[in-house]
């Protein structure tokens, strides 16, 4: 009985979870049309500004949803590289890098690579964010993907409000985080990356009340909150991490993309 | 686990980041070089490589003597690649 009157106070206060998270299956809030056109939309502003990687970010869940300060659900390196065309030729185009957790136990979480229309189809707003690193750091990046170090930086414990300092779990946002920190310091020691994210990483912070903290995990087996502390809730998101980037020089610009079918 | 958090805690406190210097980016050869020697382990690394291959050529080229040269956009093709991804996770 405690349980259920919980949990109907717990869905008063939080939105229920959705796909779309870091979540592989698509939300298909848009036609697949739209989706695709959206896709190939920011293909192309990412090429106008020649950027061989780029972060990406996609919000899987309406705005009204989310925290303030967080704008966005899912995060991934979109990179440049060769694409088969329909008749075989060969063409350029992104490929998407992705952390996503799994359907049957969601509190593990595996590295995949898909497409531009299969991160779309996970968008919910009809809006991305977008982070260029400077031209070293897009080399140091790719240096990273391109080797066994990116597959070494992941953790596959997975919670949906990871601590960025931590290093017991891990979501996309932070798996992105780590991969920036190895590429900046050089290295793909996780522990020295906490260290020195914990020294110069100002995360987004997201206040919960006492009830959701106590009956969030109950409800939603991806939020674990036993890598923070009592105070606020530390994350990594779209805005802590362009202005770490933009701060140190990391970063050429940010900023957001608008789907064209909404005009 | 307590001991963990005390020891990673003391060390950020009392000792100061790893590195104790700010983030930096300028390429690394060395690391570069390391990489390209890996085993391809799969069509998503070897994407990757290919990105990398480029993206060191448009740095190179910028970095030899000769008229300034402002980064030019890259060819976008139209196709909208809708293939499915290989399945990590095939048990779910």
């Amino acid at each position: 009985m405690f349980r259920l009157i919980a949990c109907c106070l717990f869905f008063l206060t939080l939105p229920a979870p959705a796909h779309g998270d870091s979540d592989a299956r698509p939300v298909d809030h848009f036609t697949l049309r739209e989706a695709a056109d959206f896709s190939k939309q920011v293909e192309r502003e990412l090429a106008e500004r020649g950027a061989y990687i780029a972060l990406v970010f996609r919000s899987g869940r309406p705005r009204d949803d989310l925290p303030d300060g967080v704008r966005y659900t899912h995060a991934a390196f979109w990179v440049y590289g060769p694409v088969t065309e329909f008749d075989g030729s060969q063409g350029h185009g992104y490929a998407v890098y992705n952390l996503y957790h799994g359907q049957a136990d969601p509190t593990r979480s595996y590295l995949a690579q898909d497409w531009p229309l299969d991160f779309m189809r996970g968008d919910a707003v009809g809006e991305v964010g977008v982070i260029i690193p400077s031209e070293a750091m897009q080399i140091r990046l790719l240096d990273v993907l391109a080797s066994d170090q990116y597959d070494n930086l992941h953790q596959p414990a997975y919670s949906l409000l990871s601590n960025p300092s931590d290093l017991r779990y891990q979501n996309c946002t932070e798996f992105m985080l780590d991969v920036i920190a190895a590429a900046a310091w050089l290295t793909d020691d996780r522990t020295r990356i906490k260290i020195n994210l914990d020294a110069y990483f100002a995360p987004t912070l997201v206040r919960l009340g006492w009830w959701q903290r106590l009956t969030a995990g109950w409800f939603d087996p991806r939020i674990r909150l036993d890598d923070q502390a009592s105070g606020p809730v530390e994350i990594a998101s779209f805005t802590s991490i362009a202005d770490f980037m933009l701060a140190f020089e990391l970063a050429e610009e940010s900023f957001e993309i608008q789907a064209g079918f909404g005009e | 686990m307590r001991i963990l958090l005390i020891s990673t805690f003391t060390m950020a406190l009392y000792v100061g980041p790893a590195d104790s210097q700010p983030p930096e980016s300028e390429p690394a050869p060395t690391q570069a070089e390391h990489a390209e020697t890996d085993e391809a382990t799969s069509s998503g690394r070897l994407h990757a490589r290919a990105a990398q291959r480029m993206a060191r050529a448009r740095h190179n080229s910028d970095s030899a003597p000769g008229p300034d040269r402002r980064r030019s956009g890259l060819p976008v093709s139209d196709t909208v690649v809708n293939q499915p991804a290989i399945d990590p996770d095939p048990d779910r």
